[in-house]
């Protein structure tokens, strides 16, 4: 992770002097997180490439003012963030509908057996809340420490740290993950 | 699920996080796991959970985003040229109050109209640079730029190495390569034609002597030349044509501007500028030994180093840029210095 941090850093002041391999070296380092936290908001790929595309557009734009005050990934967090809000808050894209079925079985472990082994980690994703979601997406995605990803949603690292478990618990019993491989 | 297991299974999941816990809490979920096998089973989930994979940014997709961005990279390298060129109409007013004759080309809307055009031509250049210097290798390409005019679109063309894949079975000759535009040189600096003006050039300061034949054929003779009215670098050559603008040959790099340099005389109009003498040339294509691959320009073209040197004051291109580069189709590797206003 700090090897990683160090090489962002390093691309990052390259990109800001005009490096144009340095950028494209960030983007394809990041991108799979980028679009991948996007089409999970959305839940489809179109609208997922045209946030990612206008992501690393605002990251590029911004490069100079970045000058490394909080780590890379931190700050494209926050962009990714932004920007699918942004997208959704201007009516251009709809958020991911959540399905009530799954929902009810993570919200009742009783029943969140009847739901698992017939979904994909995608579908299960749909299942989480918005909340517990995006705070997996920021730590499992993005490699985030629950601090920094605190900060960027506004919550202190302790409410991470709970979205988080929520949400593996929530993935593992979906995904029938104790019964495939996990005693 | 029992609140111990809740406990532990909250503290697995943040040490699977690299987060840190207090040893407090360690030896509670050790405690409990050695009896309880759901919790043991579940850091096993947390690994199986990560390897499941997540959504990936198609290829293409990181395609379009660098071509994006370079487009504004290009509009960014347009307004910080167009600012200079700003100062330009002091400068020729100044002259022209000085001694008269006025540069023509320099007053009026038509210059506006000309940028307009010229910056829509440059970005548009400047993304099917970097789409041509996109195509991997070792297929390589060429434009036809009057065919995709015509059409809007790009014809790309492709070498041998891709129809031998193919299975063609006929030999290709090598293709003679394209002829050098009509550059000239001015303190081993690369110049390119600009327009030509319409007033005599005696109004700016003689800064020294070109030698150049004026066409491909003929003897080079000296020709004074003269300080440009514009700041960018470009300087005034009398010709049989009348004045004109030679522009500096140039290409960005971290935001600034950086000339061609040539280590051969360029004193006829086709010629190839060469790396200076003082480089021998590169055994590979990957520069060495004499350079070393270093990064990228604005455009995405790979930049190489020499020993000693440090990138803001010089770097190599190697040949095999297409037609669209600010190093064209030059098939000798090329030398750029920071931009000298002379």
């Amino acid at each position: 992770m700090t090897e990683h941090v160090r090489d962002d850093a390093d691309l990052v002041s390259r990109a800001a002097a005009g490096d144009m391999g340095a950028f494209e070296s960030l983007v394809r380092a990041h991108s799979d997180a980028v679009y991948a936290h996007a089409y999970r908001f959305f839940g489809d790929a179109s609208a997922a490439q045209d946030a990612t595309q206008e992501v690393w557009i605002k990251v590029f734009r911004s490069l100079e003012g970045f000058g490394s005050r909080a780590a890379f990934t931190t700050w494209l967090f926050r962009v990714t963030r932004n920007v699918c809000l942004d997208m959704l808050r201007s009516g251009r894209r709809a958020a991911t509908p959540v399905d009530p079925v799954e929902l009810h079985g993570i919200a009742n472990d009783d029943t969140a057996g009847e739901a698992a082994g017939s979904v994909d980690l995608e579908t299960a994703m749909r299942a989480l809340s918005p909340e517990d979601r995006e705070a997996f997406n920021a730590v499992a995605l993005f490699g985030l420490p629950y601090a920094e990803a605190g900060s960027v949603l506004g919550v202190p690292a302790g409410t991470v740290k709970s979205r988080v478990f929520r949400a593996r618990r929530a993935l593992t019993t979906l995904l029938c993950l104790d019964a495939k491989g996990g005693a | 699920m029992e609140m111990d297991c809740i406990r532990t299974q909250a503290t697995l999941s943040a040490v699977h996080d690299n987060e840190s816990v207090t040893d407090e809490n360690a030896e509670a979920a050790r405690a409990h796991c050695e009896e309880c096998g759901a919790c043991r089973a579940f850091a096993a989930e947390l690994r199986a959970l990560d390897s499941l994979p997540a959504p990936q940014a198609p290829p293409e997709l990181i395609d379009r985003v660098m071509v994006a961005v370079t487009a504004i990279a290009a509009e960014r390298a347009e307004e910080i040229e167009a600012a200079a060129i700003l100062e330009a109409p002091a400068v020729a007013s100044a002259v022209a109050q000085a001694s008269g004759p006025r540069f023509e080309w320099f007053s009026g809307a038509g210059r506006w109209k000309a940028y307009g055009a010229l910056g829509a031509a440059a970005a548009a250049v400047l993304v099917v640079a970097f789409l041509v210097t996109r195509t991997p290798a070792p297929e390589t390409a060429s434009i036809h730029p009057a065919a995709g005019a015509e059409a809007g679109t790009l014809d790309l063309t492709f070498s041998n190495e891709a129809a031998k894949s193919a299975g063609a079975a006929a030999p290709m000759a090598t293709p003679a390569p394209p002829r050098a535009p009509d550059y000239l040189t001015f303190r081993n600096r690369v110049y390119k034609p600009g327009s030509l003006l319409s007033d005599s050039t005696t109004a700016t300061e003689s800064i020294g002597t070109v030698t150049t034949a004026f066409s491909g054929a003929g003897a080079p003779t000296q020709v004074q030349s003269y300080r440009s009215p514009v700041t960018d670098g470009s300087i005034v050559v009398p010709g049989p044509d009348g004045s004109r603008l030679y522009e500096p040959v140039v290409r960005i790099f971290s935001s600034l501007k950086y000339q061609m340099v040539a280590g051969n005389a360029v004193d006829r109009f086709g010629q190839w500028p060469e790396l200076p003498s003082r480089f021998p040339a590169p055994t590979s294509p990957d520069g060495s030994p004499t350079f070393v691959i270093a990064g990228g320009d604005m455009l995405g073209v790979q930049t190489h180093t020499a020993a000693g040197i440090p990138q803001t004051q010089g770097f190599a291109i190697a040949p095999g840029t297409p037609s669209t580069d600010p190093a064209g189709s030059n098939p000798n590797w090329t030398w750029w210095e920071p931009i000298l206003i002379p």
